[in-house]
């Protein structure tokens, strides 16, 4: 299992806008929130999901496109 | 029938369970609560918060849970009920705090050693109590005993009296053995008297949560560990038998005032005798034995806006379905099985709140999670004087149903009846052989949900129908019948039977009747709601059987959503419809270069609700166990009643 500082330099190349990279960032914020509250086994499927999101990249913006959280201070 | 008349119906149902504990001093709790006039009031027993893994403070949870109206513009989801279960184990962050990625103003990560000595909320932590720091510093973690009495309990108390509603400090238990459970020990909580605390409850996780690592716990004025006697057998067999230790350490100290309901069941896959995974139905047969007043049910998966719900292709049955796992949702499968022992096993539901994934908590997007009441509620008999205990007595009665995105609101009326006789979910209904049994069901329809979407439902835009996805219709109603055929005993070959996707434990399950339009009745009301009844007739034979309902919004033979029968399909098949109206939101997945559906839009499209069980059982045939199981607390009741 790669470690989560590895993944996440991964995720850090990518484009800073890059949809798929806030996905990827936001599964290894909540791994490392799992590893710290004892549950290695979440925190491992967050990795690999990581990892997976990184290497597919299925989120991103199409031209024109923006993020909306549907509520006030979205954010984007 | 008038809702007074319903509230009327439900009381007198559950009777059996009612008043089961100590009387209580809320007093912060209004006799007449929640003005709701309803038969069933709403609420949520598993959610998380930085005390654990979730990503919001435990009072700003409780504020969303609880509150009504807006907050500065953001909703709150004014349930009647909430039990806080977040992990057992440890954290190392203080949740008096918002996690930075909450994106909440003036919360940034703050973890227990940057305040220490600090009073916050009312309450100071001096130190990290326990054998040793876990993790080790500069970032140590308080021990989930500590923080559940001396850190969420006050918080819960304090939230509790400012809104007026029933707040319960809870636990997800990590099992021995397996995988998570649902639990609370309330005794001490609500005293009489004087100040309460959550000591058992912290006592309980001490013990039987196998992320707590800690030896040591509190100690005394001699520094002499107070609970003594901890095991540490935690993987595999000898894991699952300290479980079941734990469930009878329940049933022992807390036999009407604690539960244990295992927790998205099917996510771990199978048990193994070596590791702590999932588990069997051999495993819920243990544990409602050893505790026949607290283990009574199983919860649905929650992380209802997670991509498969959190379900990986390793979980039983590789999937979720409908958004409750296999066990739920197969007919014939888990849940029948159980049923068709005539055990008292139920189904719940809650959110398992974590974090909105991408997005802060103060969006109506979400890629992971759902607060307590904005999607998911689990509905329990309301009461003229509602309390702490009403929850547990009203889980433990099986008088409750789960619904999500709020498909029905609370109420809700699903009886059987036979010689001027009538019961409810969760009770027994005596007939004799021949008796015409009337099956009688009567639900609301909201106008509108929660969803922040109002474009049309791109699942059953598949099939021709236009339905804006914050505005769902009831498409149609499923009672589901199983034979009753005894309970099966730990030395019979069955009793431990793997489970498969195509695993029938109950053969006799089936769908006896579907309400839809066409054989019911339908009248709005004036405030934009819907109100449909249904009526039947069975006809008793010499077998006991049940009857359960679920409904959704889903027509049958909706391609990739359900089948012919209506049944849900795998929801990972989901991810081939196309979301292609110009409203789909950018956070869903572009798969061979057309938007999927996925995430919240997934979980506001496909909607479900379960409700429990009705026995109905030949006069003269021996009681069902959950009869014997009913007359065990009614007894306990007058036995502990005495005793205080």
């Amino acid at each position: 299992m790669a470690s989560v500082a590895a993944v996440r330099a991964r995720a850090g190349a990518m484009p800073h806008g890059d949809l798929s990279r806030r996905f990827a960032e936001n599964d290894l914020d909540a791994a490392l929130a799992e590893m710290a509250a004892g549950d290695v086994d979440e925190c491992h499927e967050l990795v690999a999901r990581a990892i997976r999101t990184i290497r597919v990249r299925p989120y991103r913006l199409r031209p024109g496109e923006v993020l909306d959280g549907y509520g006030p201070n979205s954010p984007d | 029938m008038s809702s007074r008349l319903l509230l009327l119906v439900t009381g007198v149902a559950s009777v059996p369970f009612g008043l089961a504990g100590p009387a209580a001093a809320q007093d912060w709790v209004p006799a007449k609560p929640f003005a709701r006039n309803s038969p069933y009031v709403a609420g949520d027993m598993h959610n998380h918060t930085t005390c654990t893994d979730g990503t919001v403070a435990t009072s700003y949870l409780l504020n969303r849970a609880l509150g009504t109206g807006t907050t500065n513009g953001i909703s709150n989801f004014d349930l009647d009920w909430f039990t806080h279960g977040n992990h057992g184990g440890s954290g190392n962050r203080d949740c008096r705090f918002s996690d930075t990625s909450a994106n909440l103003p003036g919360n940034t990560t703050t973890y227990w050693t940057d305040t220490l000595g600090q009073t916050i909320q009312d309450i100071t932590i001096t130190a990290l109590k326990g054998d040793v720091p876990n993790p080790p510093p500069p970032r140590a973690a308080m021990y989930r005993w500590q923080s559940i009495r001396e850190v969420e309990y006050p918080i819960i108390i304090a939230k509790s009296k400012q809104f007026k509603k029933v707040a319960i400090e809870g636990l997800e238990l990590i099992v021995p053995g397996h995988e998570h459970s649902d639990t609370a020990v309330i005794n001490g909580q609500f005293p009489v008297a004087g100040v309460g605390n959550a000591d058992r409850m912290s006592e309980f996780e001490f013990r039987f949560d196998r992320a707590d690592t800690d030896t040591l716990g509190p100690v005394d004025a001699s520094n002499n560990p107070v609970w003594t006697g901890k095991s540490f057998d935690n993987n595999g067999t000898a894991g699952h038998a300290k479980a079941v230790q734990g469930v009878t350490w329940l049933q022992a100290n807390a036999p009407l005032t604690s539960y244990y309901v295992p927790t998205h069941t099917e996510r771990a896959g199978p048990f193994s005798p070596t590791a702590s995974a999932g588990y069997n139905i051999e495993h819920f047969r243990d544990f409602n034995n050893a505790g026949p007043t607290v283990a009574f049910g199983i919860e649905s998966p929650g992380h209802f806006a997670e991509s498969n719900h959190s379900y990986s292709a390793t979980s039983s049955g590789g999937a979720t379905y409908g958004g409750n796992g296999l066990y739920t949702a197969k007919i014939g499968g888990l849940w029948d099985g159980m049923l068709g022992e005539g055990r008292n096993f139920f189904i719940f539901i809650s959110s398992d709140w974590h974090q909105r994934g991408i997005f802060g908590a103060r969006d109506r997007a979400s890629t992971a999670d759902f607060f307590p009441g904005e999607y998911t509620r689990l509905h329990v008999p309301n009461q003229s004087a509602f309390r702490a205990q009403s929850v547990l007595d009203g889980m433990r009665s099986g008088n409750s149903f789960s619904v999500n995105g709020q498909l029905i609101n609370q109420n809700f009326t699903f009886t059987a009846s036979a010689n001027g006789v009538t019961r409810t979910m969760g009770q027994t209904l005596e007939v004799k052989p021949g008796d015409t049994v009337t099956i009688e069901m009567r639900m609301v329809v909201p106008a509108s949900n929660n969803s922040p979407y109002s474009f049309s439902n791109p699942l059953l835009r598949q099939v021709g129908v236009f339905q804006p996805i914050d505005k769902p219709v009831l498409d149609h109603v499923d009672l589901i019948t199983g034979d009753v055929t005894g309970v099966i005993p730990p030395t019979d070959a069955n009793y431990a039977m793997p489970n498969t996707t195509t695993t029938l434990y109950n053969p006799s399950a089936r769908i006896a009747e579907t309400f839809n339009q066409n054989n019911s009745t339908a009248t709005p009301l004036r405030n934009g709601n819907l109100r449909m009844e249904f009526t039947t007739t069975m006809v008793a034979g010499s077998t006991p059987f049940y009857v359960r309902a679920r409904g959704t919004n889903m027509l049958p033979a909706v391609p990739n959503v359900t089948d012919s029968q209506g049944n849900p399909l795998a929801d990972t098949n989901i991810d081939n419809v196309v979301c292609d109206d110009s409203a789909c939101p950018a956070h869903l997945p572009i798969i061979d270069g057309t938007r999927r559906v996925d995430f919240d839009v997934e979980a506001w499209s496909n909607l479900w609700f379960y409700a429990n069980p009705i026995f109905i059982r030949p006069a003269g045939q021996p009681k069902l166990l959950i009869e014997t199981n009913a007359d065990l607390a009614a007894s306990l009741v007058k036995t502990l009643s005495a005793a205080n």
